[in-house]
């Protein structure tokens, strides 16, 4: 018979403040849609679709296209790419983006 | 990811389109980046290997409607990360034996599937001696799982791996190496498989027992030290297979190499870095396993299958030894190559009519190299300082190599069949993987499976 051991976790304490996601939009019509490209995954053909798809499928959205905000590389320093994170997202604030479709694939 | 994540912190809804497989390890990154939830929009498949047309039928029947559904829907805060059971650092979160903790521990997915020590509270004490910094002080907060490391739970890790207790003081300069933001400890969930690995340099490692010659990696604490930095990573990173840690093939146990001064004719890598000759330095390093080379991508101008068989052609070119790979004949080196292939690129290539027999006919066909090229590697990398003719006298390279010189183009395998291949990793991921080996041939026997 094996002897009873006690035993602690080698897991850490969860840390570190969180913050929210912002609030959705009731609507995608009329509204203002910025793209964010990292050159993967065929995103030219996933985001020219995208364009065509809310053309169809509501009234009114305007695309800003992805080679009008800073390309977001995978690679890089963790620097840079945070700093042209918060580019991107001042851009799209500056260009009056409602919504911001980011890719592609993780 | 990460401009959502910046978008979001301004008030503008972002959604993170990403692929099958891998919308945890997108939560996760934003997560470490300060944010309880994420917006996704998951293709489904590996769009890498899709053809145009089907990635627009799945971005329109699929994928559209998730992106307009996580814009235009309240989004659920991410569940919380499990943290250490008990919420006290030193609460015990388990009795049991041997194997009833292994098991606990493996359920939880706090091993890396290899038994364990049991992390008890008198063998963390042990531990808890080499180093003087309180047993729970914040030594970092480790992304992607934003948990706090402390002496007690890096000790709990190293107890599970088997590491020696003078080792500690190492083990959380390793925690503080990878807590440094240049490390970039966020972004080693790719599916390369990055698999870190420990630099040891000066005084510790006689101190700790540490091997820096021959068999280093296999020898005395080195094998220890690196499995319970490869436990810390799991446990307090983080990084779990399949959910955020995404290596196609998997990966090997985590290794240490450390310096010889004694034979270094220059000076060693820690005084390169600005430290004193007298100082212990441990460096996380990385490198990337199985799971490079790149994703297989079809392309306007190439289909998926097609860039598998070039792109496999090219890897096998690749190799050490290539000098040796070419030997053929009863004389000749002994030589397999073994070729992982991912799900969605085996069903690429079969789509497009290749059987395996295809497949090894084309590599052995295209796999070339300038006849120039060889023979530097076979005269200055070979032991017996061949060249072509010498070898195509020897019976060892074909008489054809002799019609092209130099610049003519020459095959770097012997035949077709030394290609094994092996349809394997994960399903959703377009990789392929090339190993090559020597001096063995493959030899195959049935398991005899006892009756139910």
């Amino acid at each position: 018979m094996q002897e009873k051991m006690s035993v602690i976790s080698p897991e850490g304490l969860q840390q570190g403040a969180v913050a929210g996601l912002s609030r959705h939009l009731d609507s995608l019509d009329g509204k203002t849609i910025g793209e964010v490209y990292n050159n993967h995954f065929k995103g030219e053909l996933m985001f020219r679709t995208y364009r065509r798809l809310f053309g169809e499928k509501f009234k009114g959205v305007k695309s800003i296209a992805y080679d009008e905000f800073p390309i977001v590389y995978v690679g890089g320093d963790p620097a840079s790419q945070k700093k042209t994170a918060k580019e991107v997202a001042r851009l799209a604030r500056e260009r009056g983006c409602d919504a911001l479709i980011t890719g592609n694939g993780g | 990811m990460r401009p959502a994540v910046e978008a979001e912190k301004l008030g503008i809804p972002a959604v993170v389109v990403t692929t099958t497989g891998f919308t945890t390890i997108a939560r996760a990154a934003a997560k470490a980046e300060g944010m309880s939830a994420l917006r996704v929009a998951e293709y489904p498949g590996a769009v890498g290997v899709h053809a145009e047309a089907l990635v627009e039928k799945n971005v329109e029947e699929v994928l559209f409607g998730r992106i307009v559904d996580e814009l235009t829907r309240p989004v659920k805060a991410g569940a919380a990360q499990a943290a250490a059971a008990a919420g006290k650092p030193d609460a015990i979160v388990f009795e049991g034996t041997f194997d009833e903790i292994n098991a606990y521990f493996r359920e939880r997915e706090w091993t890396d599937n290899l038994p364990i020590i049991p992390p008890t509270p008198e063998r963390v004490a042990e531990f808890l001696k080499h180093t003087r910094r309180p047993p729970d002080q914040a030594i970092a907060v480790l992304a992607q799982a934003n948990l706090e490391a402390t002496p007690r739970n890096i000790a709990a890790n190293a107890v599970m791996a088997g590491c020696r207790p003078e080792t500690m003081p190492l083990l959380i300069a390793a925690v503080e190496a990878i807590a440094d933001n240049n490390y970039n400890l966020n972004n080693i969930g790719s599916t390369w498989g990055v698999l870190p690995f420990l630099l040891i340099g000066g005084p510790a490692i006689q101190k700790m027992g540490i091997e820096n010659g021959a068999h280093m990696i296999s020898r005395g604490a080195n094998p220890a030290i690196g499995r319970a930095f490869g436990m810390i990573i799991r446990n307090i990173a983080g990084y779990k297979l399949g959910r955020n840690y995404m290596g196609t093939f998997g990966y090997p146990l985590n290794f240490t190499i450390a310096e010889n001064d004694a034979e270094c004719p220059w000076e060693p890598y820690r005084v390169e870095h600005g430290f004193d000759r007298n100082d212990s330095t441990v460096t996380a390093c990385g490198t990337v396993t199985w799971g490079w080379p790149p994703a297989i991508y079809g392309t306007p101008d190439k289909t998926a299958a097609q860039t598998a068989l070039e792109f496999l052609s090219i890897e096998v070119t690749k190799k050490p030894c290539l000098a040796r790979l070419a030997e053929q004949g009863a004389k000749g080196f002994r030589d397999m190559i073994t070729i992982m292939i991912a799900p969605p690129v085996a069903k690429s290539l079969a789509a497009a009519g290749h059987s395996k027999q295809d497949i090894r006919n084309y590599i052995y066909e295209h796999a070339k190299v300038p006849y120039r090229e060889l023979e530097f590697l076979m005269k200055y990398g070979h032991s017996e300082a061949f060249t072509i003719p010498d070898a195509v006298a020897r019976g060892i390279y074909p008489e054809e190599y002799l019609k092209e010189k130099p610049d003519g183009m020459v095959r770097v395998l012997p035949n077709p069949d030394v290609i094994n291949i092996v349809v394997c990793g994960d399903p959703n991921r377009n990789r392929v993987m090339v190993l090559w080996g020597g001096y063995v041939n493959p030899v195959t026997r049935k398991i005899e499976l006892p009756s139910a």
